[in-house]
Formats: C-alpha cells, sequence, structure tokens
C-alpha cells in the first residue's frame, strides 16, 4: 500500500505537465494527421515565454503561465502557417512532413539560443512549503501545478468534446470534405486547434521549466515519452491519451522506487515499443478526437 | 607554392579529423539511403545503431581486450541484432510508429551506455581505443585512406543494388507497400532484412569511428549525428546512392572543413555561435529542400525521369 500510495503520488506530481504535452500533440495528431516533431520546442518555448515573463516583468508564475500559453499558441499557428500549410498544399509526403518537422525543431531549438542565450534561464518564485501525504513528501508548487493541470486538461477536454469549436474540429477530423460541405471554415478550425495544442504545450513547458530551469533541450527530452503516450492512448481520444499519460507517469514512478532511474526508463521505453508492436498499424483508424 | 601548401594543409590533423567525420557521414547517409531512400523506413535512430557499434567496439578492445577484428565484428553484429529487431518492431507499422521506434531504440541505446558504468565507464568516458597499427605519422592518414575504401564499398553495394532484383524488391515496398503485399512481394521479411543489413553496416562505421576518437562518451551519440546525416541525404537526394556524398559536401565539408578551417573566425564566434548557426542552417535546409526540391540537388535516378508517379516524393 505505501509502494503504491507512493507511486501514485510522485507519478502524478512529477508527471503532471506530460498529460497537457500529450493532450496538445494528440489534437495536431488527430486533425491534421501530423506528429509534429517541432512539437518539442513549443514546449521549450513555453518554459522560456514564462521564464521571461516571471523575471523581465515581475510577473507572478501564474501570470506569466497564462501569457505563455497564448505566446505559445500564436507560435504553434505561425509555423502551421509557414511550413505545415505549405507542405499540405504541396503534397508532401507523411515521411517528408515529419523530417520537415524535425528540420523546423532544430531550427527553432538553436535559433531560441541567440534570443535566450546559451545557458540556462531560472524562474524567480517564493520557495515553496513542505508537505507530505501517506509518507510521500512533495512540495507546494508540485501540488499547485498537479491542481492547474488537472484543470486544464478538464477545460481542453470540455473543450473538444461539448462545444461548438470542439465538434467542429471532430468534424473536420473524421471528413474533412464533408466539414466544409457543412459550412466549416477548415482554416479557422485548424487554427484554433493548432493554438490549443501550442497553448497546451506552452503550459506543460511551463510548469516543467519552474520544477527545474529553462533550457534548449527541455521539450526534446520529453518527446519521445509525450509521442509514445500519444500512440498509445490516442487509440482511444483524448480520454485515453489522459489516462495513458497518467498511467506512464505512474508506472515511471513506481519503476524508479525499485530500480536504478536510467533503468526504469529503459523498461519503460522497451514495455512501449512491445505495445507499439503489438497494436501495429491500428493507432490511426482507431484515434478519434 | 609554400604558403598555398601550408594554407591548405597547415593544421592536417584538423583537416584528418574534418575529413574522418565527412566520410563517418558519407557513409551512414548511403546506408540511410536504402532505407529511406529505397525502402522507405523513415529512421530516425540513426545515432543509436552507429553508436551501438562504436560502444561495442570500445568495449570489446577496452573492457575484454579483444583485437581489431573480432571487436569489429561485434560491433557489426550489435548494429545488425538492434537493426533486425527494430525491423521485427517496425513491419508493420505506419510511418508514426516507426519514427517512434527508431526514437526510442536509440534513446535505450543511450540510456543503457549512460546507466551501465561498469561496462561503458557511463559519463567518465570508455578508453583509450588505439588504431590497429602503427606506421608513425603516417597512421591517421592510413586509417583515413582505410575510411574511404570502405564507404567506396558501401556506394559501390548501393549502386549495385539498384540495378538487381532486390533493388528492385525494395523499391517496390518504399513506393507502394500495399501493391507489393498485392502482388506477394515479400514486403515484411523484406524490411526487416534491409534493417538488419544496413543497420550492421552502421554497427561496423560506428566500430571505425572508435580508434578515431580514442574516448568514447555517451554524448557523442547525440540526434545532432542523426540530423546531420538526414541532412546531408535529403539536400544531395535521397533517391540516389550519390545523394549522401553531395549532400554530405554541402554540409559537413563546407562547414566543419572549409569554413572551420580556413575561414578566420574569432575563437568565441567558432565555439558558440558557429556550432548553433550551423544547426539552424540544417534545419532551415531540412525545410526548404522537402518543401520546394524534395529530390535533393541530384533529383531522381535517370531511368525513372520518364515514368510520372514511380516517386513516393
Amino acid at each position: 500500500m505505501d509502494f503504491v500510495a507512493k507511486a501514485v503520488i510522485i507519478g502524478l506530481t512529477e508527471q503532471a505537465p506530460l498529460v497537457l504535452a500529450a493532450m496538445g500533440m494528440a489534437l495536431i495528431y488527430n486533425l491534421s494527421k501530423v506528429i509534429n516533431v517541432a512539437f518539442a520546442e513549443t514546449i521549450t518555448l513555453g518554459a522560456y515565454f514564462a521564464q521571461w515573463v516571471n523575471v523581465a516583468f515581475g510577473a507572478s508564475f501564474y501570470l506569466s503561465l497564462a501569457i505563455s500559453g497564448i505566446l505559445a499558441g500564436v507560435l504553434s499557428c505561425v509555423t502551421y502557417l509557414a511550413v505545415f500549410r505549405t507542405a499540405e498544399r504541396r503534397g508532401v509526403g507523411p515521411v517528408e512532413v515529419i523530417i520537415i518537422s524535425l528540420g523546423l525543431s532544430v531550427l527553432l531549438r538553436y535559433a531560441l539560443q541567440f534570443v535566450f542565450g546559451y545557458e540556462a534561464r531560472f524562474f524567480e518564485t517564493p520557495p515553496p512549503r513542505f508537505m507530505k501525504l501517506f509518507g510521500v513528501g512533495f512540495t507546494s508548487f508540485q501540488l499547485t501545478a498537479f491542481i492547474l493541470v488537472v484543470v486544464l486538461a478538464l477545460l481542453f477536454y470540455l473543450f473538444v468534446q461539448k462545444t461548438v469549436w470542439g465538434r467542429q474540429v471532430r468534424a473536420l477530423a473524421s471528413d474533412a470534405d464533408l466539414a466544409k460541405v457543412s459550412g466549416i471554415n477548415p482554416l479557422l478550425t485548424t487554427l484554433v486547434m493548432w493554438f490549443m495544442a501550442g497553448a497546451a504545450g506552452g503550459l506543460a513547458g511551463a510548469f516543467w521549466g519552474v520544477g527545474s530551469s529553462a533550457k534548449p533541450g527541455l521539450g526534446w527530452d520529453r518527446f519521445l515519452l509525450t509521442l509514445l503516450v500519444v500512440l498509445v492512448g490516442g487509440a482511444r481520444g483524448l480520454r485515453g491519451v489522459i489516462l495513458a499519460g497518467m498511467g506512464t507517469g505512474v508506472l515511471l514512478s513506481a519503476l524508479k522506487l525499485e530500480i536504478a532511474p536510467l533503468r526504469a526508463e529503459i523498461v519503460l521505453l522497451v514495455a512501449f515499443i512491445l505495445v507499439l508492436k503489438l497494436r501495429g498499424n491500428r493507432f490511426r483508424e482507431l484515434a478519434k478526437v | 607554392m609554400s604558403a598555398v601548401w601550408d594554407y591548405l594543409f597547415g593544421s592536417p590533423a584538423f583537416l584528418i579529423f574534418g575529413t574522418y567525420t565527412l566520410m563517418m557521414i558519407v557513409g551512414l547517409g548511403i546506408l540511410l539511403h536504402l532505407q529511406l531512400g529505397v525502402t522507405g523506413i523513415g529512421n530516425f535512430g540513426v545515432a543509436g545503431f552507429w553508436g551501438a557499434g562504436l560502444y561495442a567496439f570500445g568495449i570489446m578492445q577496452v573492457t575484454y581486450d579483444v583485437g581489431f577484428w573480432p571487436a569489429l565484428l561485434v560491433a557489426t553484429a550489435a548494429g545488425g541484432v538492434l537493426g533486425l529487431i527494430t525491423g521485427w518492431v517496425i513491419a508493420d507499422l505506419d510511418d508514426d510508429g516507426v519514427l517512434a521506434a527508431t526514437l526510442a531504440v536509440a534513446t535505450i541505446v543511450y540510456l543503457a551506455i549512460d546507466s551501465e558504468k561498469d561496462i561503458t565507464g557511463g559519463r567518465v568516458g570508455l578508453g583509450t581505443i588505439d588504431f590497429p597499427f602503427d606506421v608513425g605519422k603516417r597512421t591517421d592518414l592510413a586509417w583515413l585512406a582505410i575510411l574511404f575504401g570502405v564507404v567506396g564499398v558501401l556506394l559501390w553495394y548501393a549502386r549495385r543494388v539498384h540495378r538487381s532484383p532486390y533493388g528492385r524488391l525494395l523499391i517496390a515496398t518504399g513506393t507502394n507497400e500495399p501493391l507489393a503485399r498485392s502482388l506477394r512481394k515479400p514486403v515484411k521479411r523484406t524490411k526487416v532484412g534491409v534493417m538488419a543489413l544496413t543497420s550492421a553496416g552502421m554497427g561496423a562505421l560506428g566500430g571505425l569511428y572508435g580508434p578515431i576518437v580514442h574516448f568514447l562518451f555517451p554524448t557523442q551519440l547525440t540526434v545532432a549525428i542523426t540530423v546531420s546525416v538526414i541532412t546531408a541525404l535529403v539536400l544531395g537526394g535521397q533517391q540516389r546512392p550519390l545523394g549522401a556524398f553531395v549532400g554530405a559536401l554541402l554540409t559537413v565539408g563546407l562547414f566543419d572543413i572549409v569554413i572551420k578551417l580556413y575561414v578566420p573566425l574569432p575563437k568565441d564566434l567558432l565555439e558558440h555561435a558557429f556550432p548553433v548557426t550551423k544547426q539552424i542552417i540544417f534545419g532551415a535546409l531540412l525545410i526548404f529542400v522537402l518543401l520546394f526540391r524534395p529530390l535533393g540537388f541530384l533529383g531522381r535516378m535517370r531511368r525513372e525521369r520518364h515514368v510520372k508517379g514511380l516517386s513516393r516524393v
């Protein structure tokens, strides 16, 4: 019981941003059928934007979080219009789109070093309080981050499932031609979705960044796990992504309690590869927003 | 005359190391051409297969004191076995699954090297690895000649594959997999086979890189290797055996040899801004080439120029 409680509490508090990031990536994947490697940099830039607003303007973390989400959303829309829409119009193949997104990822990762510098940048937040639950220690900040992530994930989920915009996004993902005939503006709907996805990625980056620092490899270091959560959980829609994200966090912390952290990550990746192998190509067919 | 000679070859060690890197990227690019350009397998974990060979070679030489040839054999086998397993995993996956699986394999290799310190040395490093022969001051040049020979053999093999029935099977698999399957071509076996064979080649190239760097660190296996190889191949022409060679000359050759050695840049610029700018240009090249000239500098094979719809791109 002690072990389970530890795994759940550590897993959920430490990996909560993973759920947000995976939801953002899943939105793009399910609508545009694009695995956007550059989403890693949306995460990274989310951390940088939040840190910049927090330090340069003395804004509280929560205000910088909101601004960072908006800026990351705008950046996501710009990348769609400048790169992915052009690729779509020119009929670029799926592998080539992945390579293009890899190129965009590399470009952004290194270009941001010219803007924000080569060194890691730290947030200026008041020192957190330490708390205990079932004998497991965590900070007040981790708890707040977890609650915020849950609320934001719920809002994203309700937006996609219950609002008119969400229905339009889902209609466009299911059958683009039929959606256009029904009077849905594909460009506007796609931009709304890319904005939401970027905002989710940026917020995740800000949460990760405040826990450590904003640095160029922040998003890339977490990209693979986010991608695997999307591919495995995405088969059951956004709910599946949320569950897979939380499950991954708990499993990883459970493994880390038992074996060395690096070995735990290896075991988790092997498990994901086996799931990929067992479920084969059914992800895309099953994936519904 | 002597001034020109000094200008061109005044820093032979740097020139030789730059050429080693160039040849390594060309070799890996030719193998990636067979995977991506011919068979349509988007391998985003090149650094992992190469790194598996590099470290297998290093462990054999340093930890177990094994001779050069058996160590190189183990390096090749390490890359091959990893490729075989990866090929089995990705055989039924679509492009997104292949991206995830190949990236995951490369990450596992990196994490394993970082975590198993007793065998790999972890972040402290593993060394020293020496050349298998000593011909005095010209040892590094002799090794470069061997590397040229190996890359030449790989190029010759890739060109042979294009003209062979096996090559047509690979092209059919890469161009239209469902059609190839409906014609009863062994698509799955073909993909597993090509992954195993080309990854073994990547492992062997990793082994040959060991004596060049002497000391191995996990940080040598970053995604930058994969990005350099993909950029070279895409820029040169992913469907042409010579594509990687031309692309590597235009990228690694220009940045790591010409600019680094012959353009008088301030030291501070060379240490920080130069590598960052290089990566920015590589990223931009990937985007622009695939959007506006998807078949790269060399275009498609001469024999395919009049056949519409043959290319995947």
